[in-house]
């Protein structure tokens, strides 16, 4: 009777072994699926530019391809509507990011700086035009890009005051910017040092009709800024970046794409 | 009084120029105004459809060109974009631009032409475009809507625009047909027209010799021969008429002549059958005798002769007058000188009663009328007096004509009988009968007979009879005049009194004074 009664038992536990490996397949499986992260990208040359590939694009690939948790896509968004975008779930990070362009209110933490970068003035060469044309920005005018922070301007975005109290313009085109102050538009032009770098390189002849100013607007001090609430942590952003440098890649990527400041 | 007959004015109730130009103004107006409408609503209809068509590409081309600024959020590019363009289309009445994700407007903006909020939507045409961005992965994304308001009041006013040049050249058109057809009008009709006018009124002048050119070959020459034939069918009726007239006057004329000649001399007959006014001298210490025919000849006649004792005066008013009335004097004078005759003077109701059968004899009034002839009925009225100066006696009988005595103590009037003589009666029982009346003779007296057609004269200023109490009135002062001068001033005043008028009928009055013995 027992060996007819435990025969039954014996198949049944087995079935039940094999459904639970299944099951444990099939949810191990699940479970290491890469989570998309959506990261905002604006017009943010070099890092995200309407011309060409962007740094950004070189950066989520990065990330991408040395860890298998996340899945990092970029979303496209304005620099006047990012805080909104971020906010309201169209995107979860937001990379080569300050908390102070605006940030400081919002629900988003900061992983560490990943990358220095800085904003120069410039403007048109000539007699007469040296650094020191620079030392002030009194009487000036400045072509800017609509929805940046400046630091001569305390960091205010506000189109209407710049313009009122720093004599600013403010645009959606660094290049045009530039090439308008060669033009003799506009006294100064406001750009990130890394896309001047590169925009020059490839426009030598621009390059001599410009003088760039020594002194910086800012420092930027990139970072990754998170939704709080999203799927990544700043932490393990923090540690996969310091994986990155630690490699080297970091750098290497800097340096592929011309903006290395090191 | 020759009474002018009214001219036929050559324009009566307006020209035809005016009708006809009058009637073609209101067909094209009419005409013009339904084409008008027409085309109105067509145009309009076609400026609708353009203005629908530059909305949507306006539209179209506006939410590309907004894109990059409503996805940049940059609410002073939009609204500097959808400024200038409320500012270059004036059409437009409002204009806003929503970002996909947010319900207040990126930005608005409206024409100060549109106090209201957005007017009469009847009046809009509403445009809605959504604003696509084309991402760098070629992806298209919706990031925004674009309202564009238009006015339709532009269709109004480029179908008014469209139309002003038509409703131009219709009435140009008009006013040059109406000047070409009045001029042709003119040219072709009205003066022809007028030319037929003016000859037919020298045609009812009398010029029935006129004539109008007629080498047309139109209605208005076939109006013109027609015209002139009729011209010259009057002209030969007229001119035949006034031959025929003029023969005819010329019979009539020499007819009037005998028949005048023969009245004439019916007058001279008859004067003869009056006593010669030398006859009355023996017995009348004075006597006038007023005889005016109505025509040349009369109905009345009067009789004076010698008798053994005195004389008889009679005055007679036969019926009718003129030649009829001198064939009765004539028929009456031989009755009575018959009866005369016959009867003697003494008694003249005697001889009234005889005259009275006489004429009704000769003249078949006896009894009742029988034949067409029969129912002429004649008689007369007549007075004798039987004048007897050595007696200082009157005999006077009448029938209807009265005698006037004057005297100095007036004018007596003796009324003879009421019966006149010779008509026709049923029967002898109903023959008159008269009454003689004698009268005393004394001096101071005038007599006067005389017939009813002196009293019954008209004139004056109303036309009423002379009467009796006129007649009396200028007789009444004759007793110290001579009988001549009371016949003058009689005639005098009966003169005056006709005043023009025609005499109604024979006048005779007969006025006498008796020569008493001494």
């Amino acid at each position: 009777m027992t060996g007819r009664s435990t025969r039954p038992t014996a198949l049944s536990t087995a079935w039940s072994l094999f459904l639970l490996m299944i099951v444990g397949i099939t949810g191990g499986s699940s479970a290491f699926a890469a989570t998309t992260i959506k990261v905002g990208a604006y017009e943010f040359p070099p890092y995200v530019s309407d011309t060409g590939p962007g740094v950004t694009q070189s950066f989520l690939d990065l990330l991408n391809a040395n860890q298998d948790e996340f899945r990092f896509e970029p979303v496209a968004t304005s620099p006047q509507r990012r805080y909104e975008d971020l906010e309201q779930g169209r995107f979860d990070a937001i990379a080569f990011e300050s908390l102070a362009w605006g940030w400081e209110k919002r629900p988003v933490d900061a992983t560490r700086v990943f990358l220095r970068d800085a904003e120069v003035f410039v403007a048109k060469a000539g007699p007469g035009v040296d650094q020191s044309f620079f030392n002030t920005l009194d009487g000036k005018t400045i072509l800017g890009r609509l929805g940046y922070h400046y630091a001569f301007a305390d960091f205010n975005a506000d189109p209407k005051y710049l313009e009122s109290q720093h004599r600013m313009r403010v645009t959606v085109t660094h290049e045009g910017n530039v090439r308008n102050v060669v033009a003799g538009r506009a006294a100064l032009a406001i750009v990130t040092r890394s896309f001047l770098n590169r925009f020059l390189k490839s426009d030598p002849e621009l390059a001599r009709k410009l003088l760039v100013s020594e002194r910086t607007d800012q420092i930027y001090e990139h970072t990754i800024l998170v939704r709080r609430g999203a799927p990544v942590s700043t932490a393990w952003l923090n540690g996969l970046l310091d994986r990155l440098d630690a490699a080297g890649k970091l750098d290497a990527l800097w340096n592929d794409s011309g903006i290395a400041t090191r | 009084m020759k009474r002018h007959k009214p001219r036929a004015p050559i324009w009566r109730g307006g020209s035809l120029l005016a009708r006809v130009s009058a009637t073609m103004l209101a067909a094209t107006i009419a005409i013009g105004l339904v084409a008008v409408a027409l085309s109105a609503r067509i145009v309009g209809g076609q400026r609708h459809q353009d203005l629908l068509r530059r909305a949507e590409l306006v539209a179209a081309t506006q939410a590309d060109a907004l894109s990059g600024p409503v996805w940049e959020l940059d609410e002073r590019a939009v609204q500097g974009t959808i400024n200038a363009l409320l500012e270059r289309d004036a059409a437009i009445r409002a204009i806003a631009v929503f970002e996909a994700n947010r319900p207040a407007p990126l930005a608005r903006a409206a024409s100060s032409a549109s106090s209201a909020p957005l007017g009469d939507p009847a009046d809009q045409l509403r445009i809605e475009r959504p604003i696509h961005l084309n991402s760098r992965d070629g992806r298209t994304e919706t990031v925004g809507r674009l309202e564009i308001v238009y006015s339709t009041a532009e269709v109004w006013r480029a179908t008014l625009d469209a139309l002003f040049p038509v409703v131009g050249l219709l009435l140009l058109s008009l006013l040059a047909a109406i000047g070409v057809l009045g001029l042709t009008l003119n040219r072709i009709i009205l003066r022809p027209l007028r030319r037929l006018t003016q000859l037919a009124r020298a045609m009812a002048r009398g010029d029935y010799g006129a004539r109008i050119d007629s080498a047309r070959g139109d209605e208005i020459g076939v109006l013109a021969d027609s015209f002139n034939r009729m011209a010259e069918t009057v002209q030969e009726h007229t001119q035949t008429l006034e031959t025929r007239v003029q023969e005819r006057t010329e019979a009539l004329a020499a007819t009037n002549r005998a028949i005048m000649d023969s009245i004439n001399y019916a007058q001279l007959i008859q004067s003869s059958i009056l006593p010669p006014p030398d006859s009355l001298d023996a017995g009348l210490s004075e006597h006038a005798i007023l005889w005016r025919p109505r025509d040349v000849v009369s109905g009345d006649f009067y009789l004076c002769r010698q008798t053994a004792n005195g004389f008889v005066i009679a005055v007679a008013d036969c019926t009718g007058h003129g030649v009829p009335g001198a064939f009765m004097t004539m028929t009456a004078s031989a009755m009575l000188n018959n009866a005369i005759d016959q009867f003697g003077p003494e008694d003249p109701a005697a001889i009234l009663a005889a005259v009275d059968a006489k004429v009704r004899t000769t003249l078949n009034q006896d009894g009742e009328a029988r034949t067409l002839a029969q129912r002429f009925d004649n008689g007369l009225d007549l007075a004798i007096c039987h004048v007897i100066p050595n007696e200082s006696r009157l005999t006077f009988a009448s029938a209807r004509i009265p005698l006037l005595i004057v005297t100095a103590e007036g004018v007596a009037e003796l009324r003879g009988d009421r019966e006149s003589l010779g008509y026709r009666r049923l029967s002898d029982t109903q023959s008159a009968r008269f009454s003689n009346h004698n009268i005393p003779l004394r001096s101071g007296q005038s007599f006067f007979l005389a017939t009813d057609g002196l009293t019954d004269q008209n004139g004056g200023d109303l036309g009423r009879r002379f009467g009796k109490q006129r007649l009396r009135d200028e007789l009444i002062h004759s007793q110290d005049k001579p009988l001549d001068l009371v016949k003058a001033m009689l005639e005098h005043t009966l003169d005056s009194f006709q005043n023009g008028r025609g005499q109604r009928d024979d006048i005779t009055l007969f006025g006498f004074r008796v020569r008493l013995p001494d």
